[in-house]
């Protein structure tokens, strides 16, 4: 905190002396307890760089102030962050206290703009700064002399474009798809650089990149550039491997270093002569960018490209071995694939063998080793295959091929390994007692037999007999639907003779019909010839009762005739019943005696009438 | 059941008695021979069965047995696949074929069914055919009578409880129905086979000189899809498809 001693006498100097260079604000709002002031890092910034503004709250109530509301800066730089920091000073007995929050920018605009004044509200007071102006220039642009204040005497930049720039140094321009560049960063300097630190990374865009180990001490070391000598220092290598054709451009890297500048000659005042002192060091920070690249991607030829090519580039070889070469069934062989040289190993795929289909293959274990130092990416890629042939016999691994572009020869290569027999012998576990291959789960039942056979004579079926494809199994579904049919339709009946008089009148009129003529045949059988022809007669109008619903006691034979010719009953099955009838009545009131003969015949006369009428109806 | 079982009688007595006899004779023969360790005359007397035109699970499962102790997976699955076809509950068939299953060089992941199919094919699968069969039929007289008595019964009491029967025992009846249907049908398009090669080559088209698509051993279990002369298109439980040459193979 040792700048806030050098505060007052800054403010002495710039209402004393009215300094140009030094462009400083300092609050209005002299209240008697708080004084607000507000100072910006340096007043001509680049674009990309950070400065930051800070606002200096004294009074003896400084340490309660609160934080004041950040500048808005968004016309052109981004708000970074703030922090704060309190300094007690107690000078010939009395306290001074003062607070300071510092606000960090990055610009990003060139132009001359404004700070506007921050204001702090305490204990029912505002307080005002006056607003500051700034002007930002391009990156590229020498930084004038002329600057803030060096308040921390570390801020101020001597012109040094010329004395430190980085360099971004490719080992070609135009390679082939795949082909690694390498691009080495070098710093050239001729002032000391005492510290730096990557802020851009390049980003690269089109390539797949992998970055060489370097020494964490840079080697340094002299080369003339334009007739001046420079320290040299290589501070990244990228092997950059372009993904597909055409022109790729690579962003330029951007780093931050901190410069120890040749001591400033001005001595300005007094203040500065201290701070400027080689004890304390002087130092710069700068923004140095490397140059941009453009890199012409050629792709790889079309010719002969064989047909497992996967975009391997460089220089490949291949090998493969098993661990052992007889074995028995079910033990485990280790095939090991190795495929190493120098290119992009890590796009290297997993090689396409054929095994034997005898053999239960699991996946390849798959291991990477990289060799980042030296000039360019080499390493291996090894592939362990875990083999178990299920089957006795003699097998041939087939040769695995790998294919690749040389870029010596500018061609494609394809190397293979060479074959492998392995001899595979029966294991002690015999196929005959039925152990169980390794493999399978259900151990349990290792050593288990099938169970003995049936003894029991079986009951025979005729081969390929389905019970739901005989006849019977048919029958057996139609039969209950029969009975079903038939129970509905007696069913229905009994409700018709229940409900409806008429209908069970009809019905039983066959039936009391023969009642009566069984009655009238026992008579003839009697010798009773007046009682047969009654019964006769009553069975016949008794039938044509029954039959049309009417009362047979007031029936008379004319009545009968009109009734039946009304149905439309034929003529002769009508004149047949009414003679039966007539011939009833004549003999029943007729005193003549008429022999079993006559009466023979009218019974058969009359179940005759009846049957036919009945059929007719 | 009873009348599933007067049925199988009826059809028993329908066919000649004679033949039916020497089944009985070759069973015989069949057994002391596998008792014997010759098991060689015991598949020959086995088989004299059933080219006399008869069947019954204890031939099939005692043929496996034999074809087991010769050594010969494929056609030992094969057997026991037909037993269990027509009894499928039996311990002895179940037993029997998991251990000659053991010996299948290619394991088959089935493909897991959604777990109320796999619960409801179980259940289905509980019953043999012809039992299922005759549980249908009992179930239709039963309802039958049933509704018999519901038009005639004079009790009123009776009737309705003649109505709740009819009701109750008439779904369970439909239920029956659904899952006979069910197995009818599957048994009338279900075509599996069983692998009699050592080693089949599964081809991507029924051509000789097809792709190889992958390889098969003895014993494995499959389904027979589509025929185009001698090729049969297979499918297995885990659903890759092939042809084979239908020679290598036997219907279950």
């Amino acid at each position: 905190m040792t700048h806030f001693k050098k505060k007052i006498p800054a403010l002495v100097k710039a209402v004393c002396f009215s300094v140009p260079l030094c462009v400083f604000a300092s609050s209005t709002a002299f209240a008697q307890d708080l004084q607000l002031t507000a100072t910006v890092s340096r007043t001509i910034i680049k674009v990309d760089e950070r400065f930051q503004v800070d606002v200096e709250v004294t009074g003896p109530e400084a340490n309660q102030a609160p934080e004041p509301a950040a500048p808005d800066l968004s016309e052109f730089a981004s708000y970074l962050g703030s922090g704060s920091s309190t300094n007690m000073q107690i000078i010939n007995g009395q306290m001074s206290v003062s607070r300071t929050f510092t606000y960090h920018f990055v610009a990003s605009k060139e132009g001359t703009f404004t700070i506007p004044s921050v204001h702090l509200t305490y204990d029912g007071k505002t307080y005002r700064t006056k607003s500051l102006e700034v002007e930002v220039v391009q990156a590229g642009s020498p930084t004038p002399l002329r600057n803030t204040p060096d308040r921390g005497g570390s801020r101020s930049s001597n012109d040094l474009s010329g004395k430190l720039f980085l360099k971004a140094v490719p080992d070609k321009q135009r390679a082939y798809q795949n082909e690694p560049v390498v691009v080495s960063y070098k710093i050239y300097t001729a002032v000391g650089v005492q510290n730096y630190g990557i802020s851009e990374l390049p980003n690269p865009v089109g390539f797949w990149s992998e970055e060489f180990d370097l020494p964490k001490r840079p080697r340094l070391y002299d080369e003339m550039v334009n007739g001046e000598r420079y320290r040299v220092a290589e501070i990244k290598r990228l092997a950059l491997f372009p993904q597909g054709p055409g022109q790729k451009t690579l962003e330029p890297m951007v780093i931050e270093c901190e410069v120890q500048v040749p001591r400033s000659r001005s001595r300005r005042d007094i203040f500065d002569n201290f701070f400027n002192d080689p004890f304390f060091g002087r130092s710069v920070r700068r923004t140095v960018r490397s140059n941009s690249l453009n890199i012409d991607v050629m792709p790889l030829p079309d010719t002969n490209k064989p047909a497992d090519f996967s975009g391997a580039v460089g220089r490949f070889s291949i090998t493969g071995e098993v661990d052992k070469r007889n074995v028995k069934t079910n033990e485990a062989i280790t095939l090991t694939l190795t495929i190493a040289g120098t290119g992009n190993i890590k796009i290297v795929p997993q090689p396409n063998i054929e095994f034997p289909s005898d053999f239960e293959v699991y996946d390849p274990k798959i291991s990477e080793n990289i060799n980042r130092s030296g000039k360019t990416i080499s390493g291996s890629k090894t592939f362990e295959y875990v083999l178990i042939p299920r089957f006795a016999g003699d097998y041939t691994l087939k040769p695995t091929t790998f294919s690749f572009f040389d870029l010596s020869s500018k061609s494609y290569e394809t190397v293979s390994t060479s074959p492998v027999d392995v001899t595979v012998a029966k294991g002690d576990q015999q196929y005959a007692n039925f152990s169980l291959p390794s493999s399978k789960e259900d151990v349990k039942l290792i050593g288990q037999d099938i169970r003995f056979i049936q003894m029991r004579m079986p009951e025979f079926e005729r081969r390929g007999s389905v019970f739901y494809k005989s006849v019977l199994f048919y029958v057996a579904w139609i039969v209950p639907l029969l009975a079903l049919g038939g129970a509905f339709v007696y069913r229905r009946h009994l409700d018709k003779l229940s409900s409806n008089v008429a209908y069970a009148r009809s019905r039983k009129a066959n039936q009391m019909a023969l009642k009566r003529l069984k009655k009238a045949n026992k008579q003839m059988r009697a010798g009773n010839p007046r009682e047969f022809y009654g019964e006769v007669s009553k069975a016949l109008m008794g039938f044509i009762g029954d039959k049309f619903n009417v009362s047979a006691a007031g029936l008379i034979t004319d009545e009968v005739n009109e009734i039946l010719r009304n149905r439309g009953m034929d003529e002769e099955t009508v004149s047949q019943y009414i003679e039966c009838l007539q011939t009833c009545d004549y003999q029943r009131f007729a005193p003549s005696e008429s022999d079993n003969g006559e009466m023979k015949a009218l019974f058969d006369k009359a179940r005759k009438a009846i049957i036919d009428l009945e059929r007719s109806l | 059941m009873k009348i599933a079982a007067a049925v199988s009688l009826c059809m028993m007595i329908a066919c000649s008695p004679a033949s039916a006899s020497d089944a009985d004779a070759n069973y015989s023969r069949g057994n002391q021979a596998y008792q014997n360790g010759n098991y060689q005359a015991a598949i020959k007397a086995y088989s004299q069965i059933l080219e006399t035109g008869y069947e019954s699970w204890e031939v099939y499962y005692n043929l496996g047995n034999a074809y087991y102790k010769m050594g010969d997976i494929g056609r030992a699955i094969l057997n026991y696949e037909r037993a269990k076809k027509l009894e499928p509950k039996n311990e002895d068939i179940n037993h029997n074929l998991e251990i000659a299953n053991l010996a299948v060089v290619d394991r088959i992941q089935e493909i897991p069914q959604f777990f109320l199919f796999a619960w409801f094919s179980s259940v289905a699968h509980f019953f043999s055919l012809g039992l299922l069969g005759g549980i249908v039929l009992a179930l239709y007289f039963a309802l039958t009578l049933l509704i018999i008595l519901r038009l005639f019964a004079n009790s009123v009491s009776v009737r309705k409880v003649a109505v709740v029967a009819i009701i109750f025992i008439g779904s369970i009846c439909l239920l029956f129905v659904g899952i006979f249907s069910l197995r009818v049908i599957e048994n009338e398009r279900r075509n599996e086979a069983i692998v009699l090669a050592n080693k089949v080559d599964v081809r991507s088209a029924p051509d000789a000189n097809g792709t190889v698509v992958f390889t098969l051993h003895e014993g494995v279990k499959l389904e027979i899809y589509d025929r185009s002369l001698d090729w049969v298109k297979i499918r297995l439980a885990d659903g890759k498809l092939g042809w084979l040459r239908n020679d290598v193979i036997a219907k279950i």
